[in-house]
């Protein structure tokens, strides 16, 4: 496995075994696991950075000097430190794996995901159409809106009628009435 | 189907695919489509009748999401600088669930929702996600009235003030003004520190007193053992879990519930409060429980109690009622009475509720919390109330300045009849006649003003009397200095100090002589002017001591040696500014009494209302902060009529104001006639004219910035104005004067016309005119003198001397600059502007030297305007636009000339074809 590939797996040892229809995008990974669906995703690097390191990118294999450049130099690594992962545990560890194999297969995976010469190719017919069902929504927190506030406490900041956040307090109450 | 994509620039465009749905036509995604473009704050409000595309429904459910973060209160605030322009923010917190369901509509969407986004989706929802969120939580506390801080903030929190005001306003915006950049640092570091930390402190146990539809329950409460503030009602662990306690803090609530409950049951049992032992919640209090509880246990409980919040945020206020009758002692004595509604307070109800752990009474047939701080100062009030005084005190208390300072509402106020009388300002006062010593009849309304300044000076009350310019103020003032040694005797009243502007003094010294001569008057001027034990001496000597503000000012350790019995400014406006050595040095003046007089309504200039108050009658408006607060600001800035009706009954008592046009003023003027006396350019005017719009225009055109473009403007306008006058005024030669100006032409033939007996002013701007006058006096043959300030005082005086005489001289012209004010010029019926101020306030003052008291034939008012030049068109500009006039009225000059457009100026000083005849030549 090369470098690239090993970075994204982490210290996973999963099969990729049931995932199907993997696709990377730009910031997006989806994928089914035996019909369910799993999806990770991250920012990507700025535009401005794939600009200014144009010489160095190399699509067909995995340089680790590319690689180091990114996280050194821009301090932006090409394996985000940090993935938003939407999906049971084993079925995201069973995507991470799978996209480890598809990264080794074509380096430029990788690449298109962390948002370098982004844009796909779509069929025109196929961008009007849902890519799965839209989740539900999370179910609600049980706790009193004015929550954030008590968490931050004390401001230090003086309003006219006392600490910020006892004059915050009053906002986030009326949210959710 | 209705299809919708996010753009970058904060805009949703939304089309169907099959056509155009809107008006606003745009062409976008490879020109296919038409649609229209959608605000966040119209895409957060959008309810489209349409059936949805899925892009439509992937963005809708992206602004569901939003919709329950606000709910949830997912939300934090922020201060930003975007180009220079701070704004306000609601950031959105991006918990984990909210990630992830943001990552998985990202995943779902079709790729079309990202075509503005390179084709990434989670990009896409994430820029909008933020967006949606402050826009969701703006639109929610706008609909729910929540009003934070101020949308124009003053004094201390002015940025905090602002930047709440835009968390809670339609627009993130923030005014300009308060420095922002500590207060982003501050929050910015507030935020960060609380997410990222969640701080270990187990949960103890407290009650709240909870009031709901009129019952009250008591409730059992978790609070934070490290901040009092942070508390859970035990009733949310019972029925949602633990999630909003672990939110908060790092510990195991269900634990420290059990255990801190276990010390505080025997406490609560005891006093007979039992909660359920397994899952305690609440319990209902009936009225004896609640007495038992608040005055009882509260007192003695170990553990935190928390009223009810609408006790606490809307703590009762404590009324303060007002007997006052008058005495003949200290004109006014007072009884206060403190209450709640229909509870008093007395001392002793008041101490024992300071020393209580929560102030709280039972008023209006429920239990209402005081705040401590309240109670506090409305004892301290009782302690330095005053049980009487004089009529600033009788004003202060009954207009609630008095009690204002000590957090008390001002309650019921009965006054006898004869105070009340006294508070109704000038309805009340008798008028008093002329006093036989004075050698002048006063007018009905004079004896009115007469008898007013006599009372309140005889109450020792200090007053302003602002009457308009031209109604006698003067003789007023010496009717009461005469009345007043008339009826208590010249020995028994020490001398009165009158000081007013320089260019008056000796005008006042005049009217003393000639209205009062029985009045021993000292004026006190010049260099060589009496010091030390002479001036003393000379002042007890005296009835009246004028001098100006400026020696005033200078000699104050001299005058204060003197007690006087009255303090007369006039001119009063003069001392507007209460920092001024000026002001400082009046107010060290000893005196029994203090007048002001002023032509202005000094009503409507708030800072000059309170200093001049402040100096006649200390204290009367409160500090100069308090005022500013309570009135300045309230009136200034929110156009508050309360505040302003408030300020109004205050200093009615003090300040007495007639108009011209009051129909108590009966004046018996004659009758004034305004007429406009059109002249045209000679040939040699006209030629000059147009040169010195050719060398001019360039220049003022050159001119970028105002403030260089106006200089020039100005400077060409006085030249044309000049030129329109005569040519000799700009050119200097010391050739011929009859012939050249149709405008000076004009002015002989209408001299000559006057009847013979009367007497002309003709004002001008420009000292240039006394090239003229030699030429005027011959071509009339009468005399002709010009009242300039090139002459000295004495030579002003022995002028206006001579002319105020039948033998003196028929025509006076006067410098506007010189004579403009306070001269008194009735000998003369006849009024000439050669040349236009363009300021109608300017030219009204200098008409009325001639048109006021004393003035008795028909008064005829000639403006001279040259046609087709610039006197033609800045007339009709100021006949044609009301605005602007009342723009011109508030200044003081012409120099608003300055700012016109290019455009304006060049259409106003084009000569006109038709400018200039032969005819004009004579």
């Amino acid at each position: 496995m090369g470098p690239w590939a090993r970075a994204f797996l982490g210290g996973a040892g999963h099969t990729s075994d049931g995932v199907t229809e993997l696709r990377v995008e730009p910031s997006l990974i989806t994928a089914r696991v035996n019909g369910r669906s799993v999806s990770l995703s991250a920012p990507p690097i700025p535009a401005g950075v794939w600009a200014a390191i144009e010489g160095h990118v190399t699509t067909d294999r995995q340089s680790e000097q590319l690689a180091q450049l990114l996280e050194h130099t821009w301090e932006e690594p090409l394996v985000p430190s940090e993935l938003v992962r939407v999906g049971a545990e084993e079925d995201v560890a069973a995507v991470v794996r799978a996209v480890a194999e598809e990264v080794d297969r074509d380096p430029s995976a990788l690449l298109r995901f962390r948002g370098y010469d982004a844009r796909p190719a779509v069929d025109h017919d196929d961008a009007w159409q849902a890519r799965g069902s839209l989740p539900p929504l999370p179910p609600p927190a049980r706790r009193p809106p004015d929550s954030v506030p008590k968490r931050f406490g004390t401001s230090g900041v003086r309003t006219a009628d006392g600490d910020l956040v006892e004059t915050l307090i009053r906002a986030y109450r009326a949210f959710g009435d | 189907m209705l299809e919708l994509v996010w753009h970058p620039e904060a805009v949703a465009f939304a089309f169907a695919r099959e056509g155009a749905i809107g008006d606003d036509e745009l062409d976008v995604l490879d020109d296919t489509y038409r649609g229209r473009f959608l605000s966040v704050d119209e895409l957060a409000a959008w309810e489209p009748a349409e059936p949805l595309a899925d892009s439509a429904r992937a963005l809708l459910h992206v602004r569901e999401l939003a919709e329950r973060a606000v709910s949830e209160g997912l939300v934090f605030p922020q201060l930003a600088d975007i180009g220079g322009e701070w704004h306000a923010f609601w950031g959105a917190t991006l918990e984990a669930k909210v990630e992830q369901a943001l990552t998985a509509i990202a995943a779902a969407a079709p790729p079309v929702i990202a075509d503005y986004f390179h084709g990434d989706r989670v990009a896409t929802v994430n820029d909008l996600y933020p967006r949606l969120v402050d826009r969701i939580a703006r639109d929610r506390l706008v609909a729910a009235g929540v009003h934070l801080g101020s949308a124009r903030p003053f004094g201390r929190h002015r940025a905090v003030d602002a930047f709440l005001h835009g968390l809670t306003s339609p627009e993130p915006e923030l005014p300009h003004g308060p420095s922002y950049a500590a207060l982003e640092r501050n929050v910015t570091r507030w935020v960060d520190r609380g997410f990222a930390r969640l701080p270990r402190a187990p949960w103890g146990v407290g009650l709240h007193l909870d009031e709901r539809d009129g019952r009250l329950f008591l409730q059992l409460w978790l609070h934070a053992s490290d901040d009092g503030s942070v508390a859970l009602p035990a009733s949310l662990l019972w029925d949602a879990g633990p999630d909003a306690f672990r939110f908060l803090r790092d510990a195991d609530p269900y634990e420290d519930l059990r255990e801190a409950f276990a010390r505080v049951r025997p406490e609560l049992a005891e006093h007979g409060f039992a909660f359920d032992e397994e899952e305690p919640r609440e319990l209902e209090l009936d009225g004896e429980d609640t007495e038992h509880f608040l005055r009882r246990v509260l007192p003695v409980l170990s553990l935190p109690v928390v009223l009810p919040t609408s006790w606490t945020q809307r703590p009762a206020r404590i009324h303060a009622d007002l007997t006052a009758r008058a005495t003949t002692g200290a004109l006014a004595l007072f009884d206060w009475q403190l209450r709640v509604g229909d509870l008093g307070l007395d001392e002793d109800e008041l101490r024992r509720l300071a020393a209580e752990r929560a102030p709280l009474v039972h008023a209006e047939g429920r239990w209402q919390a005081l705040r401590r701080d309240d109670v506090e100062r409305a004892l301290r009030f009782l302690e330095l109330k005053t049980s009487g005084g004089g009529m600033v005190d009788l004003v202060r208390a009954a207009s609630g300045i008095a009690i204002d300072e000590f957090g008390l509402e001002l309650g019921e106020v009965s006054l006898d009849e004869r105070l009340a009388g006294m508070l109704d300002g000038d309805a009340k006062f008798k008028p008093l006649p002329t006093p036989p010593g004075m050698e002048h009849q006063l007018y009905t309304f004079q004896e009115a003003g007469h008898g007013w300044l006599r009372l309140l000076g005889d109450l020792g009350i200090g007053c302003v009397l602002a009457d308009d310019m031209g109604l006698g103020k003067t003789v007023q003032a010496i009717a009461m200095l005469v009345s007043e040694r008339e009826q208590f005797g010249r020995d028994a009243l020490g001398p009165t100090l009158v000081v007013c502007p320089m260019s008056v003094a000796r005008q006042w010294l005049h009217e003393v002589e000639r209205f009062a001569p029985g009045l021993r008057v000292h004026l006190h001027h010049g260099a060589a002017r009496l010091t030390g034990d002479a001036f003393v001496e000379r002042a007890h000597d005296s009835d009246l001591v004028i001098t100006s503000y400026d020696i005033a000012t200078r000699d104050v350790e001299t005058l204060q040696r003197v007690q006087w019995d009255r303090l007369l400014l006039d001119e009063a406006q003069d001392v507007k500014n209460p920092q001024t050595r000026r002001a400082r040095s009046l107010r060290l003046l000893r005196a029994r009494r203090r007048v002001a007089m002023t032509g202005t309504p000094i009503e409507n200039h708030l800072g000059e209302l309170w200093a001049i108050m402040d100096l006649l009658n200390p204290g009367l408006l409160g500090a100069r902060e308090w005022f500013h607060r309570a009135f300045v600001e309230p009136i200034q800035l929110d156009d508050d009529p309360h505040a302003l009706e408030r300020l109004r009954a205050i200093v009615r008592p003090f300040i007495l104001r007639r108009q011209k046009d009051d129909p108590e003023v009966e004046l018996d003027l004659p009758p004034i006639t305004t007429i406009k006396d059109y002249c045209l350019l000679t040939t040699e005017q006209a030629v000059l004219y147009q040169q010195v719009v050719d060398s001019w225009l360039p220049r003022v055109e050159a001119h970028e910035d105002r403030f260089g473009r106006r200089g020039a403007v100005l400077a060409m306008l006085g030249q044309l104005k000049q030129v329109c006058n005569h040519p000799e005024m700009v050119l200097h030669e010391g050739g011929p004067i009859e012939g050249r100006s149709g405008k000076l032409e004009r002015l002989i033939d209408l001299l000559r016309q006057v009847p013979a007996g009367d007497k002309a002013l003709v004002f001008t701007q420009y000292t240039s005119f006394l090239g003229l006058v030699d030429h005027l006096a011959e071509r009339l043959e009468k005399r002709v003198e010009f009242f300039h300030g090139g002459l000295s005082a004495g030579q002003r005086e022995e002028l206006l001397a001579a002319f105020a005489t039948a033998e003196g001289p028929a025509v006076l012209v006067v410098s506007l600059r010189a004579g403009g004010r306070g001269l008194n010029l009735p000998a003369a019926n006849h009024v000439f502007h050669f040349d236009r101020w363009w300021n109608p306030a300017v030219e009204q003052q200098a008409t009325d030297r001639a048109h006021r008291l004393g003035q008795e034939k028909p008064v005829w008012v000639h403006s001279l305007i040259t046609t087709g030049t610039l006197e033609e068109r800045i007339d009709q500009l100021l006949e044609s636009k009301r605005e602007l006039v009342e723009k011109v009225m508030a200044g003081t000059s012409d120099d608003w000339l300055g700012d016109l457009d290019l455009g304006a100026i060049r259409a106003a000083v084009a000569l006109a074809p038709d400018a200039y005849e032969q005819e004009a030549l004579v």
